[in-house]
């Protein structure tokens, strides 16, 4: 089915940028990450400077992050906001467990009563995503979403059938992340036995598209949206190349264009051989080049999975770089650069099965 | 445009009363309590410690409760749907409130780590996964949270998928396991009843902790008729709403959680409603407003139409809980009888709702099933027997 989901607003909180022309600035510097650190953290990070004086004392640090890339976001666009069909969908794939962590501790030291009556809720993951609704008044709904890997698509998912079922005229979709010492600690049997268990080193922080129909704008849109399809390939499926191919293609056909018309590829590939990269090196046939961000930018999950349509948004304005990576080395060698770019594909595929694609054009 | 119509073509549980969907009745039915003691090092120091648990289900320390729950549920719903086709047009929705929980705590107090488990996309995703990977599915696989009302926001969404044409066979429903971090939470938060949850009732302390899954199988109509399957309940509408108001405490007017009931009841003459499932948790403020949103929207029907409380039977089961009330729901559709609420006595008098005291015929008619949770996130489904 053929959509028109305007992105007309992008925040972000990340370990190198608190801003797009802050991310965009660190794209261009191609600085590539010490792979000996394997956790990018955000470091100094001060919630006065995103949430105000007041207000935040008692936020876990997930909702910190949260908040703290949908504030700004609404403060700019809260004359347009019509409080009933406004909605929040928070993707998040590693979720409240890191709250989880700082609550067993307090049951561990001194059971039921050392837990604050202002904790005692941080235990449902939905928390950060409804202080989210309270600090602005959302009332169609708040959500979250933590579908593995590609939780943060899932949210833009999420938010473009709402919007299409007239459920919301505006949703803040999201992707948040702490990487704690519970998330590491969980990791660490898989840092020892793969070094990197994803190839690259894992960061946090939180990244917010603010998307509505694009009819009725208000605003001059970043990008919009014409297709999106996720999918999921089992472990023990065979034919993994032909379901990622055929959910590509149905993206191309339900956005009623064909791979001629794709200016740019924007993979979430971190250098793996996949059917991610097959599907998108036989696409591309060594004319479409190929973008990657995760070796400049880390593995932060639902945050990449935003972050990944935020670097879409900045390509439309002609800010690309092409993939580094030794695996699309020789289609971005024959493949021109355009500067014009119109119609981009966007591929993703997680090692636990979650696969997606969209359109996004000018 | 006229909406695809969705169905329900086979549904399973797992919950205190036992495996599957007949244990499940016949203690509806017989009206039979749950509750028993949550014995954990960790819940000693909790001053309620009472919980409906399932004993049926035995995990050792390679395991994830949760994902196990979820898949002996979903292969009952999926049997008793005669083995739809899963795949490319299949996609699965999961709703939990904490999610693979019982593993995370295994590190957190016995210093055990699952080794079948693989902590890099996290603890909640892994149960849709794990029923994807089951089952061969390679459509959409989501998982839903928000607290106590996921499983009927998984099921809606799970709707909203059919009726946009994205998939034709949905696995959705909620699950939730046991937790010690949680039991503390509710403990704390003074939100635990020690004599037993009694919804609506006077003398009503809180809610009693349990846990459990419920899953159904959607097909849109057509799909289902041309495999001649006969529909058992039909999925009408849904509402979402949410009452950005406060973390734990509903919004005070119930206006938004109002809503949320009016939107599911869109189009329906409020005569034909025929059973309220509510939410129910047994709470001092929770089950005011739940009755006072229900007076709101229907009026004078809402003293005559039959209410009842799962939850006095088998717990709150957090975000299986709405999907268990489903499954609940179709049971009694389909049995023609809407079982009691058994631990309420007297109702509070500021409550006029007609809450069942003993099983009850059902009518033919609208069968409406409330959630609200924490975060004001509130999502009502209407039933109706095919």
């Amino acid at each position: 089915m053929k959509v028109s989901i305007a992105i007309t607003d992008i925040s972000i909180l990340l370990p190198f940028a608190d801003s797009v022309s802050d991310l965009w600035s660190h794209m261009q510097g191609n600085n590539t990450l010490d792979e000996k650190q394997q956790v990018y953290k955000i470091n100094n990070f001060t919630p006065q400077k995103y949430l105000g004086k007041n207000g935040f004392k008692y936020y876990t640090q997930v909702t910190r992050y949260l908040i703290s890339s949908i504030l700004p976001l609404f403060e700019r666009n809260e004359e347009f906001f019509d409080s009933e069909k406004f909605g929040i969908v928070a993707g998040t794939t590693h979720s409240a467990v890191e709250d989880w962590g700082v609550l067993a501790e307090r049951v561990i030291e001194g059971g039921s009563e050392a837990i604050s009556p202002m904790e005692t809720f941080n235990f449902s993951m939905n928390i950060p995503a409804s202080t989210a609704s309270i600090r602005t008044g959302a009332k169609a709904f708040n959500i979250t979403l933590s579908s593995g890997s590609g939780a943060g698509y899932d949210a833009i998912g999420f938010a473009c059938d709402n919007i299409l079922l007239n459920n919301a005229e505006k949703v803040l979709a999201c992707g948040f992340e702490v990487v704690g010492d519970v998330v590491i600690k969980s990791l660490f049997d898989y840092f020892l036995q793969f070094n990197m268990p994803f190839g690259v080193p894992v960061g946090e922080g939180s990244a917010v598209l603010l998307l509505q129909s694009s009819e009725h704008l208000e605003q001059t849109p970043l990008g919009v949206i014409t297709a999106y399809n996720t999918g999921f390939i089992s472990k023990s499926t065979s034919n993994k190349d032909f379901i990622f191919s055929e959910m590509v293609q149905a993206t191309l056909n339900d956005s009623s264009i064909s791979s001629k018309d794709i200016d740019l590829i924007i993979s979430g590939n971190v250098g793996k051989n996949n059917s991610e990269s097959n599907t998108i090196l036989q696409l591309s046939n060594n004319n479409i080049p190929i973008s990657t961000f995760k070796e400049v930018l880390c593995e932060s999950f639902s945050v990449s999975n935003i972050i990944h349509i935020v670097l879409a948004c900045l390509a439309l304005e002609g800010k690309y770089i092409t993939s580094t990576l030794e695996l699309f080395k020789k289609n971005n060698e024959q493949a021109s650069n355009n500067s014009s770019i119109k119609n981009i594909l966007i591929t993703y595929e997680g090692d636990d099965g979650f696969i997606f694609s969209t359109i996004i054009t000018k | 445009m006229t909406k695809t119509r969705v169905i329900v073509s086979g549904f399973g549980v797992v919950t205190p009363y036992g495996i599957g969907i007949n244990k499940f009745k016949k203690g509806l039915f017989n009206n039979s309590p749950t509750f028993s003691k949550f014995k954990h090092k960790y819940v000693e120091s909790c001053e309620v410690q009472e919980a409906a648990l399932v004993n049926e289900i035995e995990t050792d320390t390679t395991e994830s409760l949760a994902i196990k729950m979820a898949l002996i549920a979903v292969k009952e719903a999926v049997d008793n749907a005669k083995k739809p086709l899963l795949s490319d047009s299949a996609g699965v929705f999961v709703g939990t409130g904490v999610g693979c929980i019982d593993a995370i705590e295994e590190l957190f107090f016995n210093n055990n780590s699952l080794s079948d488990f693989d902590y890099r996309f996290g603890v909640v995703g892994n149960i849709a996964n794990a029923i994807a990977q089951e089952y061969g599915i390679s459509g959409q696989v989501s998982t839903f949270s928000t607290g106590c009302s996921s499983g009927n926001y998984a099921i809606a969404s799970a709707m909203s998928s059919i009726q946009l044409g994205k998939i034709d066979v949905a696995i959705c429903g909620g699950v939730d396991p046991r937790s010690v971090i949680a039991i503390n939470c509710f403990n704390r938060l003074g939100g635990l009843d020690k004599n037993g949850i009694k919804p609506f009732d006077k003398n009503r302390n809180g809610t009693t902790i349990a846990e459990g899954s419920a899953f159904l199988v959607l097909e849109n109509l057509e799909n289902a008729l041309a495999r001649n399957i006969n529909p058992i309940v039909e999925l009408i509408n849904y509402g979402f709403s949410c009452d950005a108001y406060n973390p734990t405490v509903p919004e005070p007017t119930g206006e938004q959680a109002s809503l949320s009931i009016k939107k599911a009841l869109e189009g329906i003459d409020l005569s034909q409603i025929s059973s309220i499932f509510a939410h129910g948790t047994g709470t001092k403020l929770n089950d005011a407003f739940e009755a006072k949103c229900l007076k709101d929207v229907l009026g004078k029907y809402s003293s005559n139409v039959p209410v009842t409380a799962l939850k006095s039977l088998i717990g709150h089961s957090g975000g299986a809980s709405s999907a268990m009330t489903v499954c609940s729901a179709i049971v009694c559709l389909t049995e023609n009888i809407i079982y009691a609420t058994i631990s309420t006595k007297d109702i509070d008098d500021n409550i006029d709702l007609k809450v069942v005291f003993k099983n009850e015929n059902l009518n033919s008619g609208y069968s409406l099933i409330n959630a609200f949770a924490f975060g004001g996130n509130n999502a009502v489904l209407l039933l109706k027997k095919y």
